[in-house]
């Protein structure tokens, strides 16, 4: 493992791969500071570049983003009192009243190292677990893999918004759009309605182009916020005393290892995490009644455990192909578009993309800790270009993505449809992240129930044979009666709300 | 969240009708003896998609349907259809007038419709912001953008 370790190091320390890896941070450390973009977005508007690279460059400069992203969501939630992403939701409680008390600088600061050391702990836990997992994922069959599937798109369905039934739903969207095109099993084209386009089935690119940053964008058309007011701050003086560092390290560690915990588990992500972490650092502080006032462990916790969820988020993505969060499935589609299979297979066939990853994400967090403080000094200037300026931009950058998949415009009509579609699911509550994961993973699911029916000449009780299948399905059951009882509960609150 | 109510009961209606038209259509697909074949799989996906619509439209009509007072927000709605329509005749004229041209006018377009109220700056920003995306994009990243074409 040392030695693959070593020979990642090599490749991300070439000057391109470097230099590339440094962008990604960069852009997620802009985007994630800008409300309304997130981690996915600067995905997205990376793509033109992405499907242009080798490989394992792509996927260290999207590692890049997608951690400096983690960071950059602090800015804005400790300079404007908004968190730029919803994992930095927690980063508001503690780091603008530092902001308020003119210690900007300094909650900026314990951030980027809070950030830096929930995202060293989130490495070495990858670096530790992943290899592990990826071994007992090779022994799965047919059925498990199905049954993964099914069990992805529940959890990420049941985690990605208040009501599950409209993942549910938003998922079984994605899985029809993935039937669409030449089915994978004979090679018959399915609801193509005679168009030579819908042969080839919706690429994934479009949709995430559509219902992640088209339809942002049209939501911020449609409310027309006030862009957010930015104080006068003093953004210097980063670096925290001595004995304050030795007063939120304990919190920083220990938050960034909540984070690769209920990161690991797909569909959780940071926002869930970074309260968490919050939580349970409040509970054990010498200093409770300090927390929600400018309390550097709840800041702390709160940004390493955001950072923590990195690794964390990348363990199933990597090793089963289930993404963590919303960021990791979107990284997902775009990893898909260049022809990474991530899986158990990764691990054996292309080791080298795998310890590169793991060297990269190693390097990126000494990155986002010097870029982190770099930005911070420009940070209030940055902050200040309004949003409706911004937007704008953005739409024609989401134009140049989708064109440049073939060169023609036909993926950006479908990128602007899905775009307007993504708007009426976010107007109406149905989370988008189920959706473009039942697309990517809809094939899947197809390919492997086929292969274990095929194998059990027509025998669905495999599906229930096997313990790891049986697992899933089990787990995947209890989501969704979970599902039909809460929406139950509702129906009778909402009734006695209005009887009252 | 009253209002949303008679969307979700529209939309769980919408779902149950595309299961049965998925059904429907699947019916005309080949069939497998052993196996799923290529009508299998989306069958199993129209079955999900009718139960859960019929779920979530069960569990609305069961919490209630209050009296019909929504009233739309109509300057909000103009201008999110404003901008899909503007984006649809941008893409529409992109081949023809070319990246560098036409991207100016549509930027200023959105500028104004999102509210930023400076016209100036917003021309000064829509011309600048095309350039640079051009220039990064087909210089730095060589990546084709549409040109002017007279044909």
């Amino acid at each position: 493992m040392f030695n693959e370790l070593i020979s990642g190091l090599q490749f991300v320390f070439q000057p391109y791969a470097f230099l590339m890896m440094s962008f990604g941070v960069m852009v997620g450390i802009i985007i994630g500071a800008i409300p309304g973009l997130s981690g996915s977005i600067g995905i997205i508007l990376l793509m033109p570049l992405v499907y242009r690279m080798d490989s394992n460059v792509a996927m260290v400069m999207l590692c890049g983003l997608f951690c400096g992203s983690m960071f950059g969501g602090s800015v804005a939630a400790i300079l404007l009192n908004t968190p730029g992403t919803p994992s930095a939701a927690a980063t508001v409680l503690d780091g603008h009243p530092l902001a308020r008390q003119g210690e900007a600088g300094k909650a900026i600061g314990v951030a980027a190292i809070s950030s830096f050391i929930g995202g060293v702990v989130s490495t070495i836990c990858l670096i530790l677990i992943a290899p592990e997992l990826a071994k007992v994922a090779l022994k799965f069959h047919a059925a498990d893999y199905f049954s993964l599937a099914v069990f992805g798109l529940t959890i990420m369905a049941s985690a990605s918004g208040k009501n599950m039934l409209k993942g549910l739903m938003s998922g079984a969207v994605g899985m029809l759009i993935a039937t669409i095109g030449t089915d994978p099993i004979v090679g018959n084209s399915r609801f193509t309605f005679g168009s030579g386009y819908l042969l080839n089935g919706f690429n994934i690119l479009p949709v995430l182009i559509g219902v992640f940053a088209i339809s942002e964008v049209l939501m911020t058309v449609r409310t027309q916020a006030a862009d957010a007011t930015i104080q006068e701050q003093n953004v210097r003086n980063f670096f925290p005393s001595f004995k304050e560092f030795k007063g939120f390290f304990w919190a920083a560690i220990v938050g960034g290892l909540i984070g690769v915990f209920i990161g690991i588990v797909p569909g959780t992500g940071g926002a869930i995490t970074c309260f968490l972490a919050y939580n349970v650092i409040q509970r054990l502080s010498r200093h409770p009644e300090k927390f929600g006032q400018g309390s550097l462990e709840g800041l702390a916790a709160a940004e390493s455990a955001n950072n923590g969820t990195t690794g964390g988020a990348l363990i199933p993505m990597l090793t089963l192909g289930i993404p963590g969060d919303v960021v990791t499935s979107v990284m997902l589609g775009a990893l898909t578009l260049i022809g990474v299979k991530v899986g158990p297979l990764l691990f054996t066939n292309s080791a080298d993309t795998v310890y590169t990853i793991f060297a990269g994400m190693l390097v990126i967090q000494f990155l986002m800790l010097g870029l982190g403080l770099f930005y911070a000094r420009v940070s209030p200037y940055v902050l200040r270009i309004s949003q409706k300026l911004l937007m704008p931009a953005v739409m024609v950058l989401c134009v140049i993505g989708a064109f440049t998949l073939s060169n023609n415009l036909y993926h950006v009509y479908v990128a602007m449809g899905f775009g307007v579609f993504g708007f009426f699911m976010k107007k109406y509550g149905y989370p988008a992240a189920p959706l473009v994961l039942g697309v990517i993973l809809g094939p899947m699911a197809e390919q492997n129930l086929n292969r274990a029916l095929t194998l059990s000449r027509n025998d669905w009780s495999v599906l229930v044979a096997r313990p790891i299948s049986l697992s899933f399905l089990v787990l995947s059951v209890g989501l969704i009666a979970l599902a039909l009882f809460n929406a139950a509960k509702d129906a009778k609150k909402a009734k006695a709300q209005d009887a009252a | 969240m009253k209002k949303n109510r008679f969307a979700d009961l529209i939309i769980g209606v919408l779902m149950v009708l595309l299961g049965i038209v998925v059904l429907v259509l699947s019916q005309g697909l080949a069939q497998a003896k052993v196996g799923l074949g290529p009508a299998g799989y989306p069958r199993a996906v129209a079955i999900i998609m009718l139960v859960l619509g019929l779920v979530m439209v069960i569990s609305t009509l069961a919490k209630g349907l209050p009296r019909m007072t929504w009233q739309p927000d109509r300057q909000a709605f103009l201008r999110v259809a404003g901008t899909v329509l503007i984006s649809f005749v941008y893409l529409w004229l992109l081949n023809r007038i070319g990246f560098l041209f036409l991207t100016p006018f549509y930027l200023f377009a959105l500028m104004w419709i999102f509210g930023y109220k400076n016209l100036k700056v917003a021309a000064l920003a829509s011309i600048g912001s095309a350039v640079v995306i051009y220039l990064l994009f087909t210089k730095a990243f060589m990546v084709f953008l549409p040109e002017f074409s007279m044909f």
